[in-house]
């Protein structure tokens, strides 16, 4: 999973540093950053991709303006450290510096490192003009001269078994990161249009839910069917079928027992069943989809369901192996989740994102002896809850200022 | 040092309202509460209803009921707050539950209820409570003691005998409603039904016959305020 990421230079995130556990909620008021942190986490998986282009494009940005405006404008380097512990014991420090160019309009990595943590050899590395990783079939480092990828020398590394004996850690780390898959902008008038083709997810704005859905198994739509019925009785199943050009048409079937059952087409189906039959459906993704990021998990669904669904999250988290980051803004949501699951994100007095676990100071637990989750973060005001972790980073610190 | 007593009620006639400067106006509950022991100074931190936190309570886990609800939340106001006091009290009305049992049992039962409802909140937080829960509503309680209408407005009047178990339409003026009854025997006099005339008579009263008179609902709360306010 991924444990923890450090980054400065990006959108609002200046030297800014953030823990994850199996299943992280971010929280934190209105533009403070947490959509920036599911964002960085998903330029992630694009730069070993080696298609940086691709995630700029999907959110319609400029390369130059994903420098943060907290920094003087001739600081053009964005920089990420992110530490991985994968299977087989690898634990791994991956870091990569990114220069903004606003002459060419893209972003030029200028030096990459990959490290295992545990012997602290170093994988893979790149600096000006030369390229080096350590072929374990060798057991020697190979290196060459610099060639211009637009992301990481992970891209370098063939998908293939040979390249296991090669370059094991480096392999695992980026089918680890390949797995990284956002679905942020899941959004109801996407979903009701109709997808074409296979389709291996149901796309970061839910525009392919038709399509993944009809590329399932029958016993995994049973399986989604099963759980959208727990969350809304009155579901019968949900079709889809191919029609011309391979278009997939998604609809509904409801079932109202003596009153009869009714076919809903997805241009009428609500809203909030949308979103639902789409997170549930996150259950049926493959193994390959190793990290799954949502934005606004409480968006359009009831409270009452808040329950079932943190629950649901959850057990895909732990039987399929993945890990989940979700943000919201619904106290109701929020008390169900692990208190160690919770970072709260805040902005300074100069307006740069801090992020530390709610529940880590002992001040900060104390209150959950009376109170849930939901009800600290609704009752307090955000700068009590920010004094009290900064307080509890000076402590632990020996003192000194937290940053 | 004063008793420094942190407390909630329902309205302006028990245990009092903030007007709109922020002025707290004390209500008959805060003369109530000093006639039981007068050898002790008490201290009052009224809470403003409108600054009351919220409570969020979680679907299959226990959660406090009726008044528990609200002591909970005036647990969080004075938790948030850092608050320091030494017993919180909290006066509400039973009306809506108790209205309808029109048996003695009945209504015994469910005054049981509320206390109960009240005592455990308290319990959970973990800090000295005391809990006025009048029977139907604070009228009754006022309608106990003859004696003391005579001692506060010079007046004689027949009280009923069983004032916890009045009951009527609130609209009806006639109706056996404690408010319409306390209303009627007061403007008998040209007197009015009001705050101030009710501290009157809380300060005339006697507590024996109080808890003699309205042997349900008053005991329960005169047991716990005779611990507390020593």
């Amino acid at each position: 999973m991924l444990k923890s990421l450090e980054i400065d230079n990006f959108k609002s995130l200046c030297k800014f540093k953030i823990e994850f556990s199996p299943l992280t909620v971010l929280i934190g008021n209105n533009a403070v950053g947490k959509s920036s942190v599911l964002h960085a986490i998903g330029f992630l998986a694009h730069f070993a991709e080696g298609n940086m282009k691709e995630f700029l494009n999907k959110r319609n940005w400029s390369p130059f303006e994903l420098k943060s405006k907290h920094y003087h404008p001739s600081k053009r380097n964005i920089s990420f450290t992110s530490v991985f512990s994968l299977e087989n014991d690898y634990n791994l420090r991956w870091e990569f510096t990114l220069t903004a160019r606003k002459e060419n309009d893209d972003l030029q990595c200028v030096r990459e490192k990959i490290t295992d943590l545990d012997s602290e050899k170093v994988l893979l590395s790149r600096e000006i003009k030369k390229m080096t990783w350590f072929d374990f079939s060798k057991n020697q480092y190979d290196v060459f001269p610099e060639i211009q990828l637009y992301g990481s020398m992970l891209s370098l590394i063939e998908n293939e078994d040979k390249s296991i004996e090669r370059f094991p850690h480096l392999l695992h780390l980026k089918k680890f990161i390949k797995g990284i898959e956002s679905f942020e902008l899941l959004s109801p008038e996407k979903m009701k249009k109709t997808s074409r083709f296979d389709a291996a997810d149901l796309g970061i704005g839910g525009e392919r839910l038709g399509a993944f859905l009809h590329s399932l198994t029958t016993e995994q739509r049973n399986e989604i069917d099963n759980k959208v019925k727990e969350l809304y009785p009155y579901l019968d199943k949900v079709i889809t079928w191919k029609k011309q050009y391979g278009h997939i048409h998604l609809q509904i079937n409801e079932f109202y027992g003596e009153t009869g059952s009714y076919a809903i087409n997805s241009n009428y189906i609500s809203d909030g069943l949308l979103r639902i039959i789409a997170i549930v459906s996150l259950g049926a993704l493959s193994k390959d989809y190793t990290t799954l990021l949502l934005d606004e998990i409480e968006d359009g669904i009831n409270p009452s369901l808040a329950a079932d669904l943190i629950n649901y999250l959850s057990i895909i988290g732990q039987k399929q192996n993945k890990q989940i980051l979700v943000t919201t803004h619904s106290p109701v949501m929020l008390n169900y989740f692990n208190k160690d699951s919770i970072v709260f994100l805040w902005k300074g007095q100069d307006g740069i994102t801090q992020a530390d676990k709610m529940f880590e100071s002992p001040e900060m637990i104390d209150h959950l002896r009376f109170m849930n989750p939901g009800e600290v973060w609704l009752n307090f005001e955000s700068k009590d809850i920010e004094d009290s972790l900064l307080k509890w980073k000076k402590t632990v610190s020996g003192g000194e200022d937290a940053d | 040092m004063p008793i420094k007593i942190l407390i909630l009620g329902e309205g302006a006639n028990d245990v009092g309202i903030y007007d709109f400067n922020g002025q707290w106006i004390s209500g008959s509950i805060i003369n109530l509460l000093t006639k039981i022991n007068d050898k002790v100074e008490l201290s009052f931190i009224p809470i403003n209803k409108k600054h009351l936190p919220n409570t969020l309570p979680m679907k299959d886990r226990p959660s406090l009921e009726g008044h528990g609800k609200v002591i909970q939340k005036m647990f969080f106001y004075s938790y948030i707050r850092k608050m320091e006091y030494d017993i919180m009290v909290y006066y509400g009305d039973t009306d809506k539950e108790a209205g309808t049992k029109t048996t003695k049992t009945q209504a015994k039962k469910a005054s049981q209820v509320a206390y109960k409802q009240a005592y455990d909140a308290f319990d959970k937080f973990d800090v000295k409570g005391i809990a006025i829960i009048p029977l139907r509503m604070l009228e009754s309680w006022l309608l106990a003691d003859e004696q003391a209408f005579l001692n506060a407005f010079d007046i004689k009047v027949s009280l009923p005998k069983n004032p916890e178990m009045l009951w009527g339409d609130k609209r009806d003026p006639k109706s056996n409603h404690p408010k319409k009854t306390l209303e009627r025997i007061l403007s008998r006099f040209g007197l009015n039904s009001d705050t101030s005339n009710f501290c009157t008579i809380y300060d005339n009263a006697s507590i024996p016959i109080l808890e003699s008179k309205c042997p349900i609902s008053f005991p329960p709360f005169l047991m716990k305020a005779q611990e507390y306010l020593t």
